[in-house]
């Protein structure tokens, strides 16, 4: 049997067998339940719904757009820290704490910290933004301080001009930490974002519909559809992420 | 001007290695430094080639250097031929150079990690030979090499003499004599006073 047919097969079955774990919880849990959780069946019909009503696009891309340009620019601003902070020990030692700050304040705590002061729409911009600055900044500095001290001394003794250092040795040096930081932020990222729309609900948004649902009647079927359809955008997200970065890294 | 060493000093720290080292380079020809393990031979390569910093004195007339350092020091995302490239030596160069030192088209193209140590060492050679300079420092350069390969590095290290100085440090000494060297025997620790080379 050929092996892609054969990793299908293996995919197929492990997705069958969650799938029938998924019906069996929902059959247990629905004898003492008031409100019935879905079954897998209910929720692609609901998803089938969703997907048709005229507004659906326009809900998905404007989440996106928010998260993917909190992300982006955590992804610069990172960039830019990791840069001056491992050249400069003064601002390393001025923003280092910061550093620790951001990455130990929970994602809620954040949200309802800049809630007052924020509009709902920047909101899950600004929270993709604050997760993602640390991991990028922390990544590169590490693939900085990493480079091959060697590689750079081979550079300076055939004089390598600044654009030849930076395009064959910094930047492949530090690509696989910014893959790393990349593939993972960018969870991150979708993840924050879509609670933080969900906590603030700015119009036209992913987490705004999900959050409608559990304000208003009872949907399990919708949350659990739109869920689905968070899962299914973060899974071919991260997908195109990882073979854009394998492309870079084959040219 | 004339390469040289004027009067340098240098310290790892509180370890002095040269103490008012005087050396004028031919202009031309193999000149090998000589001497045991640890005295420094590598230390005034990396003078000469600008990668220490004399506490004294002065390295005068080096502009253009290449090197090939004790390790092969190639960038391993870039293939063999891009690793002679890099330094800005013309693919024509690169190609000319690394056929002669016995690397088919196959092996130019590929990355340093899918060739022998042997291969990689050659690329470095190839390197630093393709390179334009006015002076090539070799720093235990042949190690790894086949009987072959060595034959055909003669030559070319040879042309390269002719008309730029050449500085070699070896502890094989046959290496030194099949390239008609000049000798510096360096037997002071730290080193010191006017290095005079000696024929062989």
């Amino acid at each position: 049997m050929p092996v892609k047919l054969r990793r299908f097969g293996v995919a197929l079955s492990v997705a069958a067998f969650w799938l029938a774990v998924w019906s069996l919880g929902v059959y247990v849990a629905n004898q003492s339940l008031l409100m019935p959780l879905p079954y897998p069946w209910d929720v692609v019909e609901t998803l089938g719904h969703l997907v048709g009503q005229t507004d659906f696009w326009s809900v998905v891309a404007q989440s996106l757009w928010r998260i993917l340009s909190g992300f982006l620019m955590a992804v610069a601003v990172g960039a830019g820290l990791a840069v001056l902070t491992t050249r400069f020990a003064f601002l390393h030692a001025l923003f280092s704490p910061v550093l620790s700050l951001i990455r130990a304040v929970p994602v809620a705590s954040f949200i309802f910290l800049v809630y007052l002061w924020v509009q709902a729409d920047a909101m899950p911009s600004l929270i993709a933004f604050l997760m993602v600055v640390p991991l990028v900044w922390e990544n590169l500095r590490q693939g900085i301080l990493h480079t091959d001290q060697r590689l750079l001394e081979m550079a300076r003794v055939f004089r390598m001009n600044r654009r030849t250092r930076l395009w064959r040795i910094h930047l492949p040096s530090v690509r696989p930490y910014l893959q790393a930081a990349l593939t993972t932020g960018f969870g991150f990222a979708w993840k924050s974002g879509i609670a933080a729309e969900v906590i603030c609900r700015p119009s036209n948004s992913i987490g705004d519909q999900i959050g409608a649902v559990k304000s208003g009647i009872p949907d399990n079927e919708t949350i659990f559809a739109w869920t689905a359809v968070v899962v299914v955008l973060s899974v071919v997200l991260e997908w195109l992420l990882r073979r854009l970065v394998r492309r870079e890294v084959a040219e | 001007m004339s390469m040289r060493l004027n009067d340098v000093s240098f310290a790892y720290d509180a370890l002095p290695v040269c103490d008012r080292v005087s050396f004028l380079l031919p202009e031309n020809g193999v000149t090998c430094l000589w001497g045991p393990s640890g005295c420094g031979k590598t230390t005034l390569l990396r003078l000469l080639a600008g990668l220490e910093k004399p506490t004294a004195g002065a390295v005068e007339g080096v502009e253009r250097v290449s090197m090939v350092f004790q390790e092969d020091r190639l960038l391993p995302w870039l293939t063999a031929l891009e690793n002679v490239t890099v330094t800005g030596a013309t693919e024509a160069d690169a190609r000319a150079v690394l056929t002669t030192l016995g690397l088919c088209e196959e092996e130019m193209v590929a990355l340093p990690r899918h060739l022998s140590g042997g291969q990689q060492r050659r690329v470095a050679l190839a390197r630093a030979l393709a390179a334009e300079s006015d002076l090539l420092l070799l720093d235990e350069p042949f190690n790894g090499l086949d009987e072959d390969t060595w034959q055909n590095v003669v030559p070319l290290i040879a042309a390269y003499a002719e008309t730029r100085p050449v500085v070699l440090v070896t502890h094989i000494r046959p290496q030194a004599e099949s390239l008609g060297a000049w000798m510096v025997p360096l037997t002071d620790t730290p080193l010191s006073g006017v290095l005079t080379p000696e024929k062989i």
